[in-house]
């Protein structure tokens, strides 16, 4: 993909919070690209969290962040349907189970109400009622109605999707190595696949923001990667829960969460470990261990032998949460960094903000694209279907399942590879569609998806891609 | 005849052959699977490219020289 | 109008299965594969007098069509004709085992491409992908087994085998193959796999990791993964398998179903 280009915004960092903003400016008549490091977009934080949208109950009161994520509160029904992205907002319970536990309750309250959010302290018994697996041994709970289960990796690959039809231009695999500056403004992003021109920077680049803003000769500021820990549980057992159900959230971390996810799966997770490499993407026993003892202290009925798969995240910490701002040296570079726990919950309003912040500082993104889709074209899952026949009545495709585990079909499979944003690789396939990612975690499917993304990308199979272009299924072609 | 795929090795089990404009269509069966291969002028190299490589379907040199008999 | 009885999987046991349910059972066997035999193969003799056995009990063969959900009294299947419901009174599951993946072995550390289940890295040498040219191998059985005689055939180069529960099936002798038992705990390695650490601590290093230890049955009808209304499973678990487990599980599964509609 030839880097070269001129564009009023380049956005750094095609995480959930690039995205974002990437489709709240495709509705305006700006040029805009986004620059990401990885081959797709949704690779970091954004592709390993909870799945969670929280309604801002347990955010600082007075903060930004508690304002932005009570903002996008609302509106995530309209949202997730306008970008095919599977939502619900099935509410959480935070479990008291010690008399700790209990005290702080009340300040939960307080501040679930402080930031405009529902919330109702209820006991151990009515906590039961609502979510028949917590544990008999809940003292009492906080009921938080309004938070949802989001698919965030659809959500970060809807947004892009949408932006990529309304316009906005993706260069993937295209790390930044430096800007071109003239006088204070930036004038040019120099990533590994070309220059391309800039008006104006976005600065979304996650863990990395504090060496982006080093690289353009920014504010200093450190960001770092925070670890999260999680295990990814059946289906079968996701499909009984009726909320997410965690803990009792402190200073420090907001806690171990059982949340079931938009298809039922169930994640546990996550942990909260400050490290040094952004890579560094190990799971240890013994963090593993802590998180399922935690889950099981909330819902007994979860068993080791629910696991399907277990796997580790970063989430960019930073020394300021939420800095969303215009940089103190680069008038023409805005910073959307230090999203650390709430990138998800907090997308819509992050975009709408950093749109204010982009026309304040002069950049072209006040008038309307008169032809923005508004909308993506729902693609129908076979998966939980009231109709299948109907569905196989508009697509034949319908008939052929691919991936046995989650029931992901030939007609998804082909509706991913028409997107504007395709999948690039296996793993691309599995965020967009699930195949491969079900209990068997592709021990049955994955040779036939993996000769289908070699077909649909023209790739000989020993050059086809698990994740990254080096991440290679196989090492060669076998002896004739 | 039998075809290595991605899910095994299946039988491939021809039921006609017809001619559809320019295009060699082979109705056959993948065991309970209907299947279709059709060909053109234009997959004469990429058969002839396959037969030295892995996808080596057997009987493939008949089938080559029938596909370029049926569409020159 | 005889009672339906719908078996998903037409390998041996499924088909065992279907053959030996009383004549008053119409059995449905049902594959999302367009060939019956499972791992057996199509090719077989076994296979083919299996087939032949149910069939002359009356079983409908429905090869290439996926049983997606169960909820006690119809199962919803998809093929290439589109959407099949088959009332029925009873379920078997009859569709085979799989290997342990990693997090069921417990594997730390990062998750760096080149770690394959076995069922994987066998379908991937047939059509031509070679996994690795030094792979390691988890697993003395014959999953393990296949997988070796594969990855040999498509030009790996020397094969490590680490077999927690010590060698089940015999391995070829030869100077491509070190075969040891012990116990995988971690991987290591990024983009590609690069080593496997064993309990104690020795490293293996390797270019993939062939997943090929253990059997856990496959279970994918929405309605019957752990347990379902009116269903019995059929999967047994031995390794080396053989054609006997495989037939007297399926006949044990008849005569479970009879004696459950028989209770009804």
């Amino acid at each position: 993909m030839s880097g070269d280009g001129a564009f009023d915004v380049v956005i750094v960092g095609g995480g959930v919070v690039g995205c974002a903003i990437a489709r709240r400016l495709s509705f305006t008549t700006a040029r805009v690209a986004v620059v990401e490091a990885a081959h797709d977009v949704g690779e970091g934080a954004s592709k390993g969290n909870t799945g969670i949208a929280t309604c801002g109950a347990d955010c600082t009161p007075g903060t930004l962040e508690a304002e932005l994520v009570t903002r996008s509160a609302p509106g995530w029904e309209a949202l997730c349907a306008s970008l095919d992205t599977p939502w619900e907002r099935i509410g959480t319970l935070c479990v008291a189970l010690t008399e700790d536990d209990e005290a702080a309750l009340g300040h939960l309250v307080e501040q679930a109400r402080a930031n405009g959010c529902e919330a109702e302290l209820v006991s151990g018994d009515r906590a039961r009622e609502l979510e028949p697996l917590v544990t008999g041994s809940a003292r009492a709970a906080v009921h938080i109605p309004a938070d949802g289960i989001v698919d965030s990796l659809r959500l970060t690959i809807g947004y892009a999707e949408l932006a990529a039809r309304n316009g906005v231009r993706f260069f993937l695999s295209s790390p930044v190595t430096g800007f071109e500056v003239d006088g204070e403004r930036v004038t040019a992003v120099h990533t590994a696949t070309g220059t391309i021109s800039a008006g104006f920077v976005v600065n979304a680049a996650g863990v990395g923001a504090g060496q982006v803003s080093a690289l353009a000769g920014g504010e200093p500021f450190r960001c770092w990667p925070r670890q999260g820990q999680y295990w990814l549980l059946d289906r079968e057992l996701g499909g009984r829960f009726r909320k997410v159900v965690g803990g009792v959230p402190n200073e420090r971390t907001r806690g171990i969460y059982c949340v079931p996810t938009t298809n039922r799966s169930l994640l546990l997770g996550p942990t909260a470990d400050d490290r040094e490499d952004p890579d560094d993407r190990a799971v240890s026993r013994d963090v593993l261990e802590h998180v399922l003892e935690a889950a099981r202290r909330l819902v007994p009925a979860i068993r080791r032998e629910h696991a399907i798969k277990t796997f580790a995240a970063n989430r960019p910490a930073s020394d300021t949460t939420y800095r969303l701002e215009a940089d103190g040296w680069r008038p023409n570079l805005i910073h959307a960094a230090g999203i650390r726990s709430t990138g998800v919950s907090g997308s819509p309003a992050i975009a709408e903000q950093v749109h204010e912040l982009l026309a304040e500082a002069g950049a072209p993104v006040l008038d309307e694209h008169p032809r923005a889709l508004a909308a993506l074209e729902p693609l129908p899952r076979l998966l939980h279907h009231p109709r299948p026949e109907e569905l196989f009545a508009a697509d034949r495709r319908y008939g052929q399942v691919v991936c046995a585990c989650e029931q992901v079909t030939a007609a998804e499979i082909a509706g991913a590879f028409a997107m504007a944003l395709p999948p690039r690789s296996v793993d691309g396939l599995r965020k967009r569609t699930r195949a491969t990612g079900g209990r068997c975690q592709g021990a049955v499917c994955l040779a036939g998806v993996s000769f289908l993304c070699s077909l649909h990308t023209a790739t000989a199979p020993w050059l086809l891609a698990q994740s990254e272009p080096t991440a290679t299924l196989g090492v060669g072609p076998a002896d004739a | 005849m039998r075809v290595r795929s991605p899910i095994g090795d299946l039988p491939f089990t021809v039921t006609g052959v017809g001619r559809e404009g320019g295009e060699l269509v082979v109705h056959g069966e993948l065991g309970a699977w209907r299947s279709q291969v059709r060909m053109s002028a234009a997959d004469l190299p990429m058969l002839a490219r396959a037969m030295r490589g892995p996808l080596l379907v057997a009987g493939a040199a008949g089938v080559v020289v029938l596909v370029a008999r049926a569409i020159r | 109008m005889p009672d339906t009885v719908v078996v998903v999987g037409a390998g041996l046991t499924g088909l065992a299965c279907a053959a030996s349910l009383p004549g008053r059972i119409r059995p449905v066997v049902v594959d999302r594969i367009p060939v019956p035999g499972g791992v057996h193969g199509w090719d077989t003799d076994e296979t083919r007098s299996a087939e032949a056995a149910a069939r002359s009990r009356g079983a409908i063969l429905h090869l290439g069509e996926t049983a997606t959900r169960w909820d006690g009294e119809e199962l919803l299947v998809m093929g290439q004709d589109g959407v099949r419901r088959i009332p029925a009174r009873a379920l078997v599951v009859a569709a085979g085992s799989r290997p342990l993946g990693r997090a069921e072995l417990g594997l730390a550390g990062p998750r760096p491409a080149g770690i394959l289940a076995a069922t994987v890295a066998c379908h991937l040498s047939e059509t031509g992908l070679l996994a690795g040219r030094r792979p390691a191998v988890v697993g003395g059985g014959d999953w393990a087994a296949r997988a070796v005689a594969e990855l040999l055939h498509a030009g790996a180069e020397h094969i490590q085998v680490v077999t927690p529960d010590g060698v089940l099936r015999r391995f070829p002798e030869s100077p491509a193959l070190t075969v040891r038992t012990a116990t995988p705990v971690a991987v290591e390695g990024g983009p590609r796999v690069s080593a496997l650490r064993l309990q104690g601590g020795e490293r293996v290093e390797c270019d993939a990791l062939v997943l090929a230890h253990g059997l856990v049955p496959l279970r994918n009808v929405d309605g019957a993964v752990w347990e379902g209304a009116r269903t019995v499973y059929a999967q047994p678990a031995d390794d080396p398998a053989t054609v006997s487990a495989a037939r007297q599980a399926g006949a044990a599964a008849a005569a479970e179903v009879e004696q459950m509609l028989d209770a009804a």
